[in-house]
């Protein structure tokens, strides 16, 4: 009865005194939908900040109803989606999520919320994710050594488990990886917001595209994307190392038949090969996702190289005009060079000093 | 992060462009040699490569002036301007190095995924279970050691921030205070009309009755004139009466 008096309040906007029930019946919940008050604050005829503010303030329990849905779920899934309601329940992320396994419980069903809450790129949604980064219990830490040294170049190692109670079975694979003879200490962290952290899976690939997308300063320097990214980086290096040193094996030869004085056919159709494999490369990344192709400059500059190349080739075999093929050759040696100037960023030493190289 | 640097440059390129053009159109004035020439020639003044032996005093004079702007002032400029683009970057260095590691990772992802569906065309099967992966939790495992630099500005923006968060609390206790003292005035003034109007009705009583007594003792006057001049028990002074009321205020 008066959780149907406070819709209807809500409905009919009396904002005051929709409020002041908020707070006296705080506890209130219908069943067996399981929806409380702060699901109702949350809906789309709520539209009204007041409404979560007092929800907070009155401490309405913040949990997932029958449906499996949070109060977030509700705000960013709105078709409507109102920016200042979201902000101001994302401000307060420390108290709604604190960090304990009762709270685990309201984050195991955010992994769709995730994504739209990244998409408000805003200072707030570090709060959120400040907040989803958490120590796991004392018997998890205690499957791991706590000092040691990490056999990783990166020193870190990561896991994927299906729940938070980890056992030893869990981590045989990674113990043989951490030296127990080293002094420094061990720590283990965890996401907690469960998700396809599958190498390949298609929302990693989706979180992917929308951390690029993002550009405030605050979200890249919380943990839990540094940990997403530190990830997605553990499990693409191999393959970007891979196509980086081809690339500077191909530029090598390229190098080598610039300086020939005669025509030699046979280094002339190999490097017409190997052009054209990084063209077919690049063109396939083009049309594999044209927009994010499109926003990294570092790809029209492969683009250029490889086409001035496979443009060199033709000029060399239907054209006699030595000025021209020497135009050319020196563009795609131009491209080229940046091209593995670029590949230089793959290493952390080396970025800074690639970029203020190319700029200079 | 180039393109950030080379857009931040871009106002320095057209001062330099029309500097060029300036002194290269200056230059033309005085030799009668190819507008081309004259625009390399001022470019290598740009980098203190010149020959002044046959210069008139009039070109020796603006050779000075561009030798002065094109090499003192701009190339100083280039620099200290680069320097400054280069700082506001440094302040985001999380953003640009996160966003050039996303998209290195995002590139590699896919192509991994395209040449997945082009090897394993006929595997749909392989394809079907990663579209439906299970959720997991990510473990991270580190070394203790401080593993993230934190730049003087991320401190002073955390600090700004609990500062902000601190000043937000307060303007909301005060806005609270604020509203609890207007509730208060609003309550002490209900009061005081309150208070003021049952005043005005008691007095009103009392001036109503000093009428009503005015008048009895009127009538009283002369209905019984009184012999003696000392007066009966029921007559009683106005001047008393008036006096009672007073000290009743």
């Amino acid at each position: 009865m008066i959780f149907k008096q406070i819709t209807s309040l809500i409905l009919k906007k009396e904002v005051q005194t929709a409020c002041e029930l908020i707070g006296k019946y705080r506890e209130l919940k219908t069943m067996p939908s399981g929806v409380n008050l702060f699901h109702l604050c949350s809906m789309r005829e709520s539209n009204n900040i007041a409404y979560i503010k007092k929800c907070i303030e009155a401490e309405v329990r913040y949990f997932p109803d029958r449906s499996l849905k949070t109060p977030l779920y509700y705000l960013t899934h709105c078709a409507t989606r109102d920016s200042a309601r979201i902000n101001a329940l994302l401000a307060e992320s420390e108290y709604l999520f604190q960090k304990s396994r009762l709270h685990d419980q309201v984050l195991r069903f955010m992994s769709d919320s995730l994504f739209k809450i990244l998409q408000m790129d805003n200072p707030n949604v570090a709060l959120f994710l400040n907040a989803v980064m958490d120590t796991p219990s004392s018997n998890v830490q205690a499957l791991i050594p706590s000092f040691g040294r990490i056999k990783s170049r990166t020193k870190k190692l990561f896991v994927c488990l299906d729940s938070t109670d980890a056992t030893a079975e869990d981590f045989k694979d990674i113990l043989p990886r951490i030296d127990t003879r080293g002094t420094e200490i061990i720590r283990m962290k965890y996401f907690r917001i469960p998700f396809e952290f599958q190498p390949g899976s298609l929302q990693l690939l989706f979180l992917m595209e929308i951390l690029q997308g993002l550009n405030t300063d605050e979200i890249f320097q919380t943990k839990a994307v540094r940990t997403i990214i530190a990830y997605g980086w553990q499990i693409s290096r191999c393959y970007i190392y891979a196509v980086s040193f081809f690339y500077c094996i191909t530029m090598v030869f390229f190098s080598a038949y610039a300086l020939l004085h005669e025509p030699h056919l046979g280094v002339e159709i190999t490097d017409f090969v190997l052009a054209a494999l990084l063209l077919l490369y690049e063109l396939a990344q083009c049309l594999s996702c044209y927009e994010m192709y499109a926003k990294d400059y570092w790809n029209l500059v492969d683009l250029a190289a490889a086409s001035t190349r496979i443009a060199m080739h033709i000029v060399v075999w239907t054209n006699d005009d030595l000025n021209l093929k020497a135009w050319i050759t020196s563009f795609a040696l131009l491209f080229g060079f940046f091209k593995v100037i670029s590949c230089l960023r793959l290493f952390e030493r080396t970025s800074r000093i690639s970029i203020i190289f190319i700029v200079v | 992060m180039i393109v950030e640097i080379i857009s931040g440059l871009g106002s320095f390129f057209i001062v330099l462009l029309l500097l060029l053009l300036g002194f290269s159109f200056i230059n033309y004035q005085f030799e009668d040699r190819s507008y081309g020439d004259h625009l390399l020639q001022t470019y290598s003044t740009m980098f203190l490569q010149f020959d002044t032996s046959n210069y008139s005093p009039g070109q020796t004079f603006f050779f000075v002036l561009s030798t002065i702007l094109l090499s003192i002032v701009l190339l100083n400029m280039i620099i200290s301007v680069m320097n400054d683009i280069f700082n506001q970057v440094q302040e985001k260095r999380a953003l640009s190095d996160g966003k050039e590691r996303v998209f290195l990772i995002l590139e590699s992802m896919l192509m991994k995924r395209l040449l997945s569906k082009i090897c394993f065309r006929r595997q749909q099967g392989l394809l079907n279970q990663k579209i439906g992966n299970p959720k997991q939790y990510l473990f991270i495992i580190e070394e203790g050691r401080k593993q993230f630099e934190i730049s003087n500005m991320h401190a002073i923006k955390t600090a700004l921030y609990d500062l902000q968060k601190e000043f937000k609390q307060q303007m909301s206790f005060q806005s609270k205070l604020k509203v609890q003292q207007d509730a208060m005035e609003m309550k002490y003034e209900s009061q005081n009309s309150k208070l003021m109007e049952r005043q005005r009705e008691f007095e009103e009583r009392i001036i109503d009755r000093i009428e009503d007594l005015k008048e009895k003792i009127t009538v009283e006057k002369f209905q019984i004139p009184n012999s003696g001049g000392v007066p009966s028990q029921n007559e009683v002074p106005v001047e008393i009466i008036l006096t009672s009321c007073a000290d009743h205020e």
